[in-house]
């Protein structure tokens, strides 16, 4: 007995031993202050992080006396980071990389609200009052949002070669989702004939695991764990303001359904279910991207594309979240952070380096005003450039073999004149009270969506299956503490 | 009377099994034994097929392309592979000796049965073999109380010491270390600490090299402390295995995320699938050749001996 | 009245002895210990507090944190899968990897014994990411192998990854491939620790081989069997994660013959960051291996009072 007193005694004596939390770098008197910043993990490691960072102090120290040490950091790691009460000062986050409801409404990030419009109003300036709407939780500002693409649009991407050049078809700038049968049929057929511009087409839409990408684009996503959501076709309408299950909704069960006719026509891959990737050609494909991106995707897949856009511009809170970055609510340097962002979304040059790394070392301007990366460049400085800051400052970056137009970003939020958007900007869902049934609800669509978003599996048998699982998990409940939340919302304001 | 390593004594010979036996048992090992190797042989084989091939016809034993392009990938990389590889070399060794002295020192003393604190400390090393506090109260004690991240300790320390090494070091000591040994070198004086050291770890070769063995490659393989433990401001430190595991987890990751992140996501910045077998390879086989040099401690018929009488 | 024994020299030299391990203990497994306390909470930060003083103020919700486990219809399959694949793990395990650990030292041939030894011992070093890939080359209704050897003798092809039939043989026989030829070494160890001389006595006694290994070579495994035993049976509540995630690929159709409670935990978790749920998770699987422990236990003793943990 004597002896596990001892043993709880030095135990607690080392807990004890612990002290509290440090809030953040370091700072004692005139000395810069050095910001710590978690990144998420490209993967690749930057080799080259100190020596980008000595040259961004280079701005920053003179400017606004601080420093700043970046650590990539994944996923995972972010997470238990912040659980832990880890020390730093800013983080990026985002609804699929520590996710930010979930640790904004946990207390995790400092309330910026009014500090970003008395402090750095530069920094408040470059994104629209509706922007900032979507980093808000309860109706405060956790988050700073990367100026982005921040109204989704998504395209149909085409094999230039295959229908262009050779069936000679036409692509409209814009289409309906399920305009493409026909030339998923033409490309079918001219595999079959041995056309050699269709040698890789036999499955024109190739698609892995997680489906086709995107296939909620209709709807302003609630919560995407319990497939909650509110279809933009409801705008304007007396259901505005009704929050479904993405499941039960023509908007997305249309869509499955001609997942599936074309899976049993074959022209999705047989094993799209069962696949992690497929590699980088498929004769049509798609994605969430912007006036532009041709240049992008055909560069990063090494085949000539032509896009069609047929969803958006919506703007949702999900897409504004795309990409963020938060201030640590310990954090002992709140106003020094606050300045660094202002810092990057306001100097091109610094954002410039943020981006690309030292110039004339990991990139070069070319005669158009493009950014071209030199090979060291892109073996030993490649983070998520669109995680760092404002990413329509930074210069654009050329493309082999594509017409770039550096001025894409202000065609691009012309664009965004026509966005529709839902009355949800701003709200966050509480899952406290039903966290329970959201983990359940998660494993149960774990379970089915794989197949009914490669087509895989019939809709007609298995939507009533899932459901049924569904309802069992709890998804009822889900949906009605949801649609309480959201009308007390929506009445409040 | 020990009998020598190198001969091969009259009673063995004549104690072998019959021959019919030996062919079964032979053809058996055989079979199982290129069950084990052909999986390697694959992976071996999609390091050196080009990134068409695997593109157009995924994995396969017949690419349609050879390349050494994963390689060449690989010797462009060498100044950290090779850094990483020191890493774990590194870390195994150290690690391997401090986890045989802690691990073994508690079995010995556990197998004391007239030890006045012997239940006491089997309760003690039992009790974390079932309940663990979680990741984030580890995570938290190691990064803010002991602070040793972003060092060696992080890669050494956590896992050298596991309850189950410790039992079955505990077991052999009880069954093959005779108590009469122990007393009589009692008896002539010698104090607990060298009786473990003279006299109870040199036949007691067989559990160690064991206990070594499964160090060595808990080592080895180790990716994980480093995932939580080493940030990138310190990628010296990088082993091997997290270097090929960090990239395969982030292309699980990315290709979960993907359609959130934009076309940049399309914008192949990790290393291809030929490349990623390639470091499998190189994280394989020379743990894989290591193996020999502990497997001398228990094939039989290279008797370490035991005291008789 | 308990008899007042002196701690002698000798309990004090093996307590010396034992110190450093006791530190290693004390520091790594019970100084985080704290944490079980989380399963027990609601975690909110409190800014600025550090994580030990947030955990103490936060919101003590009792069991509120383990509901989560049962609250899909089917929590029970995940129960039943993990205690099933773990019995056949344990039961088939223990008696092939016995088995071919004795006939490998039975070999003539000692460069057999190493090389198929050292064959033997791949798969461990292999991943589970790589072993599920190297499954997929092996099953993949298109490209696969084993779909391709169907075809050529004219039987119809099936698509594994959509039929779960399958899998537990599957799975079973994946995870023995894995693991049998690390679990050899234990064994192997022990059999070249038995004293020769017992072997020496019974030939003399005109023993057979067949009657060497039942009556020296296995009562000599023995203890190490059982302990090795009971370990295992103290984790039939966990699973290793790779196996039951990566190899089936997380197809949907196979997750109900598949889906073990830790596989049910880190996609139920996945994304959030519920601290609390997943303390739960884990607490509940350490106290259910206890109590399996114990048992295990409690049986050996009864049998054999030598050879049991404690």
């Amino acid at each position: 007995m004597k002896k596990w007193v001892l043993v709880l005694i030095m135990a607690m004596l080392f807990v004890a031993a612990a002290g509290c939390s440090v809030g953040g770098g370091s700072n004692s008197g005139d000395k810069p202050i050095e910001l710590i910043w978690i990144m998420g993990d490209p993967g690749k490691v930057p080799v080259d992080q100190a020596m980008v960072e000595e040259k961004l102090n280079e701005i920053s120290v003179p400017a606004i006396n601080v420093k700043v040490k970046t650590l990539y950091y994944t996923d995972e790691k972010t997470k238990l980071a912040l659980s832990s009460g880890e020390a730093y000062d800013m983080v990026f986050t985002s609804e699929w990389f520590n996710n930010f409801a979930v640790q904004a409404q946990a207390g995790y990030f400092a309330d910026i609200t009014d500090k970003v419009k008395t402090l750095t109003p530069a920094l408040y300036e470059t994104m629209p009052e509706v922007v900032w709407e979507g980093a808000k939780v309860n109706g405060k500002i956790y988050a700073i949002p990367v100026k982005k693409d921040y109204a989704a649009e998504l395209f149909w991407r085409f094999d230039k070669a295959l229908f262009v050049d050779e069936l000679k078809m036409e692509i409209k700038d814009t289409m309906d989702f399920f305009e493409i049968e026909p030339y998923l049929k033409a490309a079918k057929d001219a595999w079959k004939a041995g056309n050699p511009a269709a040698a890789d087409a036999e499955y024109p839409l190739k698609l892995k695991k997680t489906g086709l990408p995107g296939i909620d684009s209709a709807f302003d996503m609630i919560n995407r764990d319990a497939l909650l959501g509110i279809p933009y076709s409801a705008i304007g309408t007396p259901d505005e303001n009704k929050i479904v299950i993405t499941y039960e909704h023509p908007d997305l069960t249309d869509r499955l359904y001609a997942l599936h006719k074309w899976y049993n026509a074959g022209y999705i891959n047989k094993d799209a279910a069962t696949i992690e990737d497929f590699g980088k050609y498929s004769a049509v494909k798609n994605g969430q991207g912007f006036y532009g991106a041709d240049a992008v995707w055909s560069g990063g897949d090494g085949f000539t594309q032509v896009i069609s856009k047929y969803s958006g511009p919506y703007l949702s809170t999900a897409s504004i979240r795309g990409a963020m970055n938060a201030i640590s609510a310990s954090s002992k340097n709140i106003d020094a952070a606050l300045k660094l962002q202002e810092l990057i979304n306001t100097n091109q040059e610094y954002r410039d380096i943020l981006r690309y790394g030292v110039p004339g070392v990991h990139w070069n301007k070319n005669e158009k005003g493009l950014a071209v990366k030199t090979q060291q460049g892109r073996d030993n400085y490649g983070p998520w450039p669109f995680a760092q800051g404002s990413y329509s400052l930074s210069t654009v970056e050329a493309a082999e073999g594509v017409d770039v137009d550096p001025n894409m970003w202000n065609v691009i939020f012309e664009g965004y004149k026509d966005l529709k958007a839902t009355k949800s900007i701003g709200f966050a869902f509480d899952i406290t009270n039903v966290s329970a049934q959201v983990a359940a609800v998660k494993v149960v669509a774990d379970k089915y969506t794989s197949g009914l978003t490669t087509g895989t599996l019939d809709p007609a048998t298995t939507l009533p299956k899932m459901m049924e699982e569904l309802e069992a998990a709890g998804i009822r409940d889900i949906q009605k503490e949801a649609q309480r939340q959201y009308d007390e919302y929506i009445a409040g304001k | 009377m020990r009998t020598s390593r190198r001969e091969i004594s009259a009673v063995e010979r004549f104690n072998r099994i019959s021959v019919p036996t030996n062919i079964i048992f032979t053809t058996l090992f055989i079979v199982l034994a290129l069950l084990c190797v052909i999986p390697v042989v694959f992976v071996a084989i999609i390091s050196l097929s080009s990134n068409d091939s695997i593109e157009k016809i995924g994995y396969s034993f017949m690419p349609l392309e050879w390349s050494l392009d994963a390689y060449a990938y690989l010797w462009r990389e060498r100044v950290s592979i090779g850094r990483a590889t020191f890493v774990s070399v590194f870390i195994t060794v150290v690690g391997t000796i401090l986890g045989l002295y802690l691990n073994a020192t508690m079995g010995y003393v556990l197998s004391r049965p007239t030890f006045r604190l012997k239940k006491f400390l089997t309760y003690f090393i039992f009790i974390p073999m079932l309940f663990s506090g979680g990741l984030v109260s580890s995570y938290l004690v190691n990064t803010q109380m002991l602070r040793i991240q972003n060092s060696y300790w992080a890669l050494i320390l956590p896992i050298a010491v596991s309850s189950f090494y410790v039992i079955i070091i505990r077991t052999f000591f009880q069954t093959t270390v005779p108590d009469s040994l122990i007393e009589s070198a009692k008896i002539d004086g010698a104090s607990q600490m060298r009786i473990f050291f003279s006299i109870v770890l040199p036949i007691s070769l067989p559990v160690m090299a064991t206990i070594g063995l499964f160090l060595s490659f808990g080592y080895w393989n180790d990716w994980f402390s480093a995932m939580l433990y080493i940030q990138s401001s310190h990628q010296e430190l990088y082993p091997l295995q997290y270097v090929l595991i960090s990239i395969e987890r982030n292309m699980e990751f990315l290709s979960r995320s993907s359609e959130f992140m934009g076309p940049d996501s399309s914008i192949g910045k990790l290393p291809a699938e030929s490349t990623r077998m390639a470091i499998v390879m190189i994280v394989v086989i020379p743990i894989a050749l290591s193996y020999p040099f502990f497997q001398k401690y228990f094939i039989t018929g290279l008797t370490i001996g035991a005291v008789k009488g | 009245m308990r008899s007042k024994k002196r701690f002698s020299k000798d309990d004090f030299e093996l307590t010396m002895l034992a110190m450093p391990t006791v530190l290693w203990y004390l520091a790594f497994c019970y100084v985080p210990m704290f944490g079980i306390i989380i399963a027990f909470k609601q975690y909110r930060p409190i800014p600025g507090a550090g994580f030990i003083v947030s955990l103490i103020k936060s919101k003590f919700v009792g069991i509120t944190n383990f509901k989560f486990l049962f609250a899909t219809p089917d929590a029970w399959i995940m129960f039943r899968n993990t205690i099933l694949y773990n019995l056949v793990f344990i039961v088939l395990g223990t008696v092939i990897t016995v088995a071919l650990a004795v006939m490998i030292s039975q070999l003539r041939s000692k460069k057999m014994q190493k090389v198929s030894q050292t064959a033997m011992f791949l798969p461990h070093f292999l991943s589970w990411v790589v072993v599920s890939y190297f499954v997929f080359a092996f099953l993949s209704t298109e490209s696969g192998l084993l779909s391709k050897l169907l075809e050529m003798w004219g039987m119809d092809p099936v698509i594994w990854y959509m039929t779960p039939e399958y899998w537990p043989y599957i799975l079973v026989f994946v995870y023995l491939w894995k693991s049998i030829g690390y679990g050899m070494v234990v064994y192997l160890a022990g059999i070249a620790g038995i004293d020769e001389s017992l072997y020496e006595a019974a030939i003399m006694d005109g023993a057979t081989k067949w009657q060497q290994v039942k009556y020296i070579t296995l009562p000599m495994l023995q203890p190490i069997i059982i302990i090795l035993f009971i370990l295992a049976v103290g984790r039939i509540f966990s699973s290793d994660f790779g196996l039951f995630y990566q190899v089936p690929r997380n197809s949907g159709p196979l997750v109900d013959v598949t889906q073990t409670i830790d596989v049910y935990v880190y996609k139920a978790l996945m994304g959030l960051n519920n601290i609390g749920f997943a303390a739960a998770a884990g607490l509940l699987q350490s106290v259910l291996g206890l109590i399996m422990i114990l048992a295990a236990n409690w049986v050996v003793k009864k049998i054999n009072e030598e050879n049991s943990l404690f």
